[in-house]
């Protein structure tokens, strides 16, 4: 077992390959979308070249917070009509690319798993290109984001003080261990009423994890709730870019510099 | 998992109903006194295997042939209104199998069902003494021995003993199954001869209670039984026959509320196709589910409840000949 992991771990240093952050949840609606576009944002701020790609196949909204109508999307990809690198979006105001979902597409959520394990090496390839991907994922129990999450170097897994969120989230950590028990997972709060809210949640999950799974995710962040995060989503234009000093996106920021400070001393 | 908090005037009386909700796996997440009011909080959390497992195989080993999400909602639907369940339960369960993206048909029912039913198996071991309760026929006597075996299998003693002393045969049919367990059963008319039978068995991990069956509309009946299960500091479980109207069963479950039950068996489900019944009682009355009972062999005729088991047993009941809740679950096969 071991030294099929110390090969991984070679092989990973001599393609160097791109890291690919995923952004999961489990249960919709906890800020995963506007979550991964701003800590995109941030990452392309401190210089890194970023893709954000958009795995959320069910109710896709990358674009949608963005107000962007991209030409092609990744339905075009998995449709055969487009290559990869063809079907990316630069969103220029950000300092980043995008690869678009397909919203409302029911047929992505339903992709058989060879066709997502195709599209998981061309993102592998096409992320070659860049620093960093990140990945926002959809309902952390589809397959299809399942299989995704699976090829990515770390997942942050995003919740809120809600019991329904918490316990997302855990059976999410609980399956991604049980598939691979090395997986680099980290816990970010998000919608927190205050930084101590936040880790009193994060404590709760920290707790049920040790309990249960004998592991403790560290926490990569708190997000605290800010009204001004709902007023740029509705406005269509980024946090980063309407109000870069608002709390949310000071943690937003925050979490973006340990991160990048992390995978520079990687030497990816 | 799952997750709850628990709030109550004194830390000691909000442990208690962690345990008495949770069971004693529990695990204590955090305690707290509100600043306010000094109330303890406690947020405590179970693990729940099945369901979780369940998750996990249908995402690493997929069927071949995932249906999509309309197919998927109407498979559940067609399959809740044939079952005969009330229509608003039905429409509520139709909608919490949709709401929970859950990617195939028994699995979505199984996430609604857990949301709208509880499921509390009743082991094989119990401090108070267990009473099965429920119309005649219903299948008391024959669960009564299928408990027994089973604690009896895991290494449990069990103490039997019947009040259903009235009806002819009622004392040799306890009797007999109790001798082909190789353990003893006492007949105990009612008041003190129960309360004397059950102090020979006290130290019993399991004590069983047999009964008259029980006529919902009769109140001097209802009365005798009343005063059985209180001599005896029973629980009273409801076992319910499939096959029963479903309004008929949610008014023997609503008795059976009344006499202190707080959980059923589901009993011969392998004699019907449809289980409205069923599911109308438990959600009528608000009682868990305990026990399916779904052969007549003693030994291998009873499970304990559990979402994904009764998913199952709803979808495919109307074209299987043959129902085994834990053959299915153990080879997975959707
Ligand atoms: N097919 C089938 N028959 C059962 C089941 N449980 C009980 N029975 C039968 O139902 C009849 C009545 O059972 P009994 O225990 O005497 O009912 P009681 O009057 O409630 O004590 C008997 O013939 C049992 O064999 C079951 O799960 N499946
Ligand atoms: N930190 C926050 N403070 C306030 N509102 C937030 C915050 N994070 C997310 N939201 C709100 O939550 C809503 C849902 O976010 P979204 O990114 O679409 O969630 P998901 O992708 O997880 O379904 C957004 O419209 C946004 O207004
Ligand atoms: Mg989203
Ligand atoms: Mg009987």
């Amino acid at each position: 077992m071991s030294a099929v992991l110390d090969t991984g771990h070679f092989a990973q240093r001599l393609v160097r390959r791109t890291p690919v952050l995923a952004i999961a949840s489990g249960k919709g609606g906890v800020g995963k979308t506007w979550f991964s576009v701003t800590l995109a944002h941030a990452l392309a701020r401190a210089g890194r070249r970023i893709l954000l790609f958009d795995g959320d196949l069910g109710l896709a909204n990358v674009d949608i917070q963005l107000g962007l109508a991209p030409r092609l999307d990744l339905a075009a990809v998995v449709g055969g009509r487009s290559g990869m690198e063809e079907a990316i979006t630069p969103y220029p105001a950000g300092g980043f690319d995008i690869l678009a979902g397909r919203s409302g597409s029911a047929g992505l959520v339903a992709l058989p798993p060879e066709a997502v394990d195709r599209l998981a090496r061309e993102l592998a390839r096409t992320a070659q290109a860049y620093d960093t991907v990140v990945l926002d994922l959809g309902a952390g129990v589809e397959r299809t984001a399942w299989r995704l999450a699976g090829a990515s170097t770390a997942c942050l897994v995003l919740c809120t003080d809600e019991p329904t969120s918490l316990t997302d989230a855990y059976a999410f950590i609980k399956l991604s261990l049980r598939a691979n028990p090395t997986r680099d997972l980290r816990v970010v709060v998000n919608q927190a009423a205050s930084r101590g809210d936040g880790e009193r949640t994060y404590r709760i999950i920290a707790k049920a994890c040790d309990s249960f799974l004998k592991i403790t995710p560290p926490l990569a962040g708190i997000v605290r709730r800010d009204r001004r995060v709902h007023e740029s989503v509705r406005a269509q234009s980024p946090v980063l870019t309407r109000h870069p000093r608002t709390p949310a996106a000071e943690d937003v920021t925050a979490i973006a510099a340990e991160i990048a400070r992390e995978l520079g001393r990687d030497g990816s | 998992m799952r997750l709850r908090t628990f709030s109550a005037l004194r830390l000691a009386e909000a442990m208690a109903a962690v345990r008495a909700e949770l069971g004693p796996d529990a695990v204590i997440i955090s305690t707290e006194a509100d600043e306010r009011t000094g109330e303890a909080r406690v947020i405590a959390a179970v693990e729940e295997a099945e369901t979780e497992d369940a998750f996990l195989d249908h995402i690493l080993f997929p069927p071949r042939d995932r249906p999509g999400r309309a197919h998927l909602s109407d498979t559940v639907a067609n399959a809740l209104d044939r079952t005969g369940a009330p229509a608003r339960l039905a429409g509520r369960l139709i909608a919490l199998a949709r709401a929970s993206e859950a990617a195939d048909p028994a699995l979505a029912l199984a996430a609604a069902l857990d949301e709208r039913f509880a499921f509390a198996p009743l082991g094989v071991a119990s401090d108070r003494p267990i009473a099965l309760i429920g119309p005649p026929g219903a299948g008391k006597t024959v669960t009564i021995a299928k408990l027994a075996a089973r604690a009896a299998l895991a290494g449990r003693s069990v103490g039997l003993i019947t009040t259903d002393t009235a009806r002819a045969g009622g004392v040799e049919q306890l009797g007999a199954f109790a001798q082909a367990i190789g353990i003893g059963a006492a007949a105990a008319e009612e008041g003190p001869a129960l309360t004397a039978a059950l102090d020979l068995v006290r130290a019993r991990d399991l004590r069983l209670i047999d009964t008259t069956g029980m006529n919902p509309l009769a109140e001097d009946e209802l009365r005798r039984l009343a005063e059985i299960l209180h001599a005896a500091g029973a629980e009273p479980v409801l076992a319910l026959p499939a096959g029963l109207d479903p309004l008929d069963a949610c008014e023997i479950a609503r008795v059976a509320a009344v006499l202190g039950a707080r959980r059923l068996i589901a009993t011969r489900l392998d004699t019907v196709r449809r289980h409205g019944a069923l599911l109308a009682a438990a959600d009528g009355a608000d009682l868990a589910v305990a026990e399916l009972g779904f052969a007549p062999e003693i030994l291998d005729g009873l499970a304990p409840a559990a979402p994904m088991g009764l998913a199952r047993m709803v979808l495919q009941s109307h074209s299987a000949s043959e129902f085994h809740p834990q053959a299915r679950a153990a080879d997975g096969s959707p």
